[in-house]
């Protein structure tokens, strides 16, 4: 199966399978229109996915507002629990030293912009542990640098907080301070 | 005889306005993902559970499967579910003979099998006619909710939700562009069946989300004002071998023996009326529960 | 409409597909096989110096040039710009409307094409007269392409309704340099980022308009904490976040903020004065000279009270920034289009002019006003060749008849050639296609029908005038209106010069062959030109380099003198800063400066010599602050501003070819206040109504802190939501530049 997100405000998957009866509200109320459904299992009844990788969602939160049965808590986004975004450095074009290119698409995205994804001072960008797993950025980044794990998906600790670093094979450093140098200035 | 009636006297048949009632309820969700697709979002949902513009309303079974999978209940879904079941109290059932879309297919399917094998069906004792039926779906209500509580956390009981793949398949078809498959198959399939067996037994037998309709309607008519047929037995011109009315009942039910069990079932779809009116004027509608 | 799953998941895979050619290291075959060509880059007024790596003939890939200033960096745009050349959107074949308006575009052959088109200049010039037919053209035109074209409509054609976008977004920038300086274009460089102390960033959003500078800055204060880094803008943009001091004000008002600083420098005896004693003269609004003690009596009701009252800056952050901005070593000062694009630009352009004077912030490294250009080639283009209504090459304007006389005798034409009278400035030009006393106009390289301000107001003329128009896309709106749509070789495909932002000019060379039936667009002019009537003589031109020596030539002797810029030269090296006199001049970093800049003699008694100005001084200006054209008020209560965003470039003519940016940024927004959306009951993604005075619209919200309460914000680059049509077309008095940052709005949600 595709690899799917839960709208926000999911408790758990037990909790959420209980509560849905399929009403599809929170479809059409969705302004993205990023919301599908379909079966879990074989006679199963649609439930409600996101499919980030074609289409995020932005956090507008009122599929969860809407859930009759809060199995979308009505919940403020911070607290969406959707999963969690984490960015391969190795592929991230503002991590590399040679060939540089600045991009910050994911930040500029991120629908919890400057507190999900933030710029390290000022043009690194970097994932924290506010990020909810919306895969805003999953889907927008150009290198397919960055990856969301469902929350359904996580080890426990994950989802009592204790999540790795949200940037892989090393903290939010930047390029030169990898390699110790300062930078100097070109041709002249 | 003074007839209190909830309706002026009609001009236009009964049967044309309800036909227009389910129609136009049918459309409606089509029209509700429609306009949904062109970000207009006060209306939401389908007939499992849906929104006008705040005011919630849901599938009673839905919410009570809900409340048991998960053991708690949430504001919307006691004010959804008993918004339902107040409709049903005050109008009796009256859901599935002017909303339910699958109704109106098993009526269609119905008056295609009476103009293919004639006119059928004979009223059963007024035991009968209400326990069986009841009997029926509770125990299928039961199983499931049992399922749900023991083994399966999920709300199974809606797969059996007619109205809920009908306005289900819509919703997929105009917003999400894709063809709900079991939609389209299972729905004809007991269509057929109730073709081939006759009295629209799904409806009266096995579909679970009547069940608490029922209920409530049966409750409601300890209330002072409860919608229902009225037989007023002095101004019965029939003979009792000529049944008229209990031919136009789509539901088997007998409508000279307006007692609580068969009100309970009476889905005041108003055939019968309609059927009285052009031999006299026993049966009508009314409010109140007294005559 | 939403697009449905399948469309989603076709985009997916086509940008995969494309992510393999527009990035570096990712090169299809081997290094090896793999030529590199130099280039600058096609987006905005950085002018990050490019390689285009050619395979086959093909442009492959493409990676940033580690000798040019941005030392191998590139921002996404830049990255992607390959998949561009290749886009099929690209127009191909010469079209023509041969039954005017609204009649379908035919493919024609060039021939047909051009004769077309030349005929109807030629008629129309021989019954209306030579002002009837103008050239309107761009800050993104290569510099032979800008000059060849001023050459051909002032000396050929003999009208002065010569303009273009620059006019847009850096005239007020021109004014202001001109009435302070004397004469155009920046004083420092981007070294002067390597070395600032304080940067003083006021209606830029660098971060998103400039991003390898905003690295740069960002970069600078990284490795030196100690740094000072304030911003100015309502908006609180990525700029703004890496601030020490980030000061939002009500839209409109910093002017009343900068003699606000002004105000306190002066009175805590913080002025420079014996830089402002030796080099500048102080002048009052109407020209006549000052002092000092005036200046002051002018600056007195700028109490940081007052200035607090007009602006919603505390007076404590009034008297800071100023603190900062002067006690600081070297304070930079950065803007762009916040401060250009204003009825009063010119103004505020002199307010920040007046603060680095008044300090003696000038004439070191690290410490200038250093204007952003938002084009690439504004400044190289048509800013210094002087392709303007009111201008002449290298600094000379039409009103001066000693200036006409010197082109006139230049260009080898009869003295009087040149009209004594300016043309139409750009808004002008389009309202006199509007009442037909232009009828025949000849577009290069933009697209005013989704650029001018006030669309609404401006498309009539478009619909009414015969247009020429040479362009690469058939995506851009004006080709709605084009009469004649002639196919212009794309960056690479030819080889010309851009002059960025710090007066450095280089050289893009041809990687590439043109695509399909396109041609170089100084080859389509002088065809054009030639078949139109005008003079073979005076365009003898074989390619843009023969054009380039003659505008070399030309430059020699004036203060835009880059005659030591050969086409050579400019081949071997990754961008010259002119001055640059002579060939083995390295070219120059601190301009006006004595030992620095060539142009200033080596015994000239002072170290700072204004040479723009005859009496070599620096003019400080009384500006006073005066309002915005509309400012908010009871009926329409928010302001409205535009801009760009950073995946973006303008109009998205090119971007938009491109399926990773437009994955980011598939269409226009406006972004709410979280306060004002909480109010309305606005969420991401509903659809919120903007209505001004001139039109109405919808747009999705994205509810974001960027904005104050009381703004909103939408960027103009989406051509189904053409924004302009919201905005006003009031423009500054002296420079003719439209505010397009401020207008008055409503804002509610769609029902």
């Amino acid at each position: 199966m595709r690899e799917f997100l839960r709208p926000p405000g999911v408790l758990s998957e037990k909790d959420f399978k209980s509560r849905c009866i399929s009403c599809g509200q929170c479809v059409g109320v969705c302004n993205y229109a990023c919301i599908a459904m379909t079966p879990d299992s074989l006679f199963g009844l649609d439930t409600p996915k996101v499919f980030h990788r074609e289409s995020p969602c932005f956090l507008c939160m009122k599929c969860s507002e809407i859930c009759p049965t809060d199995a979308l808590r009505d919940v403020p986004m911070e607290q969406s629990g959707m999963g969690v975004a984490v960015m391969d450095i190795k592929k991230c074009v503002d991590y590399q030293e040679e060939n540089m290119i600045m991009c910050w698409t994911c930040y500029e995205r991120c629908p919890m912009k400057g507190a999900a994804i933030t710029l390290e001072s000022g043009y690194i960008p970097t994932i924290t542990d506010k990020c909810v797993g919306c895969g805003v950025c999953e889907y927008v980044c150009p290198i397919h640098a960055i990856s969301t794990t469902p929350t359904r998906k996580l080890p426990p600790a994950a989802k009592t907080g204790a999540i790795p670093s949200k940037t892989t094979d090393s903290t939010n450093v930047a390029p030169s301070a990898i390699s110790g140098t300062v930078p100097e200035e070109g041709a002249k | 005889m003074k007839e209190s009636s909830i309706r002026p006297t009609i001009r236009r048949s009964i049967r044309v306005t309800r036909r227009a009632v389910q129609v136009g309820t049918f459309l409606a969700f089509v029209l509700i993902p429609l306009l949904n697709n062109y970000d207009m979002r006060a209306l939401t949902g389908n007939m499992v559970a849906f929104n006008a513009a705040g005011v919630p309303l849901a599938d009673p079974l839905a919410m009570l499967q809900a409340a048991v999978g998960s053991f708690s209940v949430t504001a919307v879904m006691i004010t959804g579910a008993g918004l339902v079941l107040l409709a049903a109290a005050l109008l009796g059932p009256a859901f599935c003979g002017w909303l339910c879309p699958f109704g109106l297919l098993s009526e269609l399917v119905q008056c295609l099998r009476n103009k293919k094998s004639g006119v059928s069906g004979s009223a059963k004792s007024s035991g009968a006619v209400f326990f069986r039926p009841v009997l029926l779906k509770s125990g299928l209500v039961a199983a499931g909710l049992l399922l749900i509580l023991t083994a399966l956390p999920l709300p199974v009981l809606t797969q059996l939700s007619m109205p809920a793949w009908i306005t289900r398949f819509w919703q997929h078809a105009i917003l999400l562009r894709e063809i709900l498959w079991p939609a389209l198959w299972l729905v004809p399939a007991v269509l057929l069946a109730e073709f081939v067996l006759g009295g629209r037994f799904w409806c009266r037998y096995l579909c679970p989300q009547s069940l608490l309709i029922s209920l409530a309607g049966l409750a409601g008519l300890a209330l002072p004002k409860r919608l229902q047929v009225r037989f007023t037995p002095k101004a019965c011109n029939c003979p009792a071998s000529d049944r008229a009315c209990l031919a136009a009942c789509s539901l088997n039910l007998n409508p000279r023996k307006p007692v609580a069990a068969q009100m309970a079932q009476c889905v005041n779809c108003g055939d019968c009326v309609e059927a009285c009116k052009k031999r006299g004027r026993a049966l009508g509608f009314k409010f109140s529960a007294k005559d | 409409m939403k697009l449905s799953r399948r469309e989603f998941l076709k985009g997916a895979a086509a940008s995969t597909a494309l992510a393999a050619i527009g990035l570096p290291g990712v090169a299809a075959a081997a290094e090896a096989e793999t030529k590199w060509v130099k280039g600058v880059c096609r987006y905005c007024g950085t002018g990050c110096g490019v390689l285009v790596g050619v395979q086959n003939g093909k442009a492959v890939s493409i990676k940033g040039d580690p000798n040019n200033h941005n030392q191998g960096l590139l921002c996404l745009k830049g990255a992607m710009l390959i998949p561009v050349i290749y886009t099929p959107d690209r127009i191909l074949e010469p079209m023509i409307r041969r039954n005017g308006k609204g009649s379908e575009l035919e493919k024609v052959s060039w021939d047909e094409a051009l004769d077309f088109a030349a005929k109807r200049f030629r008629d129309t010039i021989s019954e209306f007269g030579p002002n009837a037919v103008a050239y309107y053209g761009s800050g993104q035109a290569l510099t032979e392409e800008s000059y060849l074209a001023n050459k051909i409509w002032k000396a050929g054609f003999k009208t002065n309704n010569v303009d273009g976008n620059p006019r847009l977004c850096m005239a007020s920038a021109v004014g202001g340099y001109t009435t302070t300086f004397g004469k155009d274009e920046p004083m420092g460089t981007y070294y002067d980022i390597d070395n600032a102390t304080c940067f003083f960033i006021i209606g830029s959003n660098t971060s998103e308009a400039h991003p390898v500078l905003f690295r740069r800055i960002a970069r600078r204060k990284q490795f030196n904490p100690d740094v000072k880094i304030i911003v100015v803008d309502p908006r609180r943009t990525n700029t703004s976040r890496i601030a020490d001091l980030h000061l939002h004000f009500k839209p409109g008002t910093d002017l009343a903020l900068l003699n606000g600083m002004a105000h306190v420098i002066i009175k805590d005896e913080l002025d420079d004065y014996r830089f402002h004693g030796r080099h500048c003269v102080f002048k009052d609004n109407d020209g006549s000279e000052r002092t000092f003690e005036d200046y002051k009596a002018f600056l007195a009701e700028y109490t940081p009270e007052r200035v607090q009252e007009i602006t919603g800056i505390s007076a404590e952050n009034v008297v800071k920034v100023a603190r900062l901005f002067a006690e600081s070593p070297n304070t930079l000062s950065l803007w762009c289009m916040g401060i250009n694009q204003r009825s009063y630009g010119v103004w505020a352009n002199n307010l920040i002019h007046n603060l680095h004077l008044l300090t003696g912030h000038i004439g070191r490294l690290g410490a200038s006003p250093l204007s952003l250009t938002g084009q690439p080639n504004a400044c190289g283009g048509v800013r210094d060749t002087g392709s303007l209504s009111h201008l002449l090459p290298a600094g000379r304007v039409i009103a001066n008849e000693k200036h006409r006389n010197e082109m006139e005798d230049f260009w080898g034409v009869p003295r009087g050639t040149i009209q004594p009278t300016i043309g139409h400035h750009a808004v002008a030009l389009f309202g006199a296609m509007a009442t037909g006393d232009v009828k025949a106009v000849f577009i290069h390289c933009t697209n005013p029908a989704h650029t001018l301000p006030n669309l609404n107001k401006y498309t009539p003329g478009l619909q009414k005038a015969f247009i020429v128009q040479t362009e690469c896309f058939h995506d851009a709106e004006t080709t709605k209106y084009a009469d004649v749509l002639l196919p212009a070789a794309f960056w690479c495909e030819t080889d010309g010069v851009y002059g960025c932002t710090e007066r450095r000019y280089s050289l893009t060379e041809q990687a590439v062959q043109p695509s399909g039936n396109s041609r170089p667009v100084v080859n389509i002019m002088m065809d054009f030109a030639k078949r139109a009537g005008v003079d073979p003589k005076l365009i003898p031109f074989e390619n843009a380099a023969d054009i380039w020596d003659e505008w070399r030539t030309l430059s020699n002797g004036s203060p835009y003198n880059f005659y030591g810029m050969t086409r050579e030269r400019l081949k071997k090296e990754s961008g010259i800063r002119w001055p640059c006199p002579t060939e083995d001049h390295p070219g120059t970093v601190l301009r006006f400066v004595r030992g620095e800049d060539p142009l200033v003699p080596a015994d000239h008694p002072e170290k700072v010599f204004f040479y723009g100005n005859p009496n070599g001084k620096a003019n400080i200006l009384f500006r006073p602050y005066m309002p915005p054209f509309e400012p908010a008020d009871a009926d329409y209560p928010f302001v409205l501003t535009t801009g760009r965003v950073i995946d973006h470039w303008h109009t998205a003519t090119m971007t938009g070819q491109v399926p990773e940016l437009r994955k980011a940024y598939p269409g226009a927004f406006v972004e709410v206040n979280p306060e004002d959306a909480a109010r309305m009951d606005i969420r991401n993604g509903d659809q919120v109504v903007l209505e001004t005075r001139r039109d109405k619209m919808t747009f999705p919200a994205k509810v974001t802190d960027t904005c104050m309460p009381g703004l909103v914000f939408c960027p103009f680059f989406d051509k189904k939501k053409l924004v302009n049509r919201l905005f006003h077309d009031a423009v500054d008095n002296i420079s003719k530049e439209p505010e397009y940052k401020i207008c008055a709005t409503k804002v509610y949600k769609q029902v």
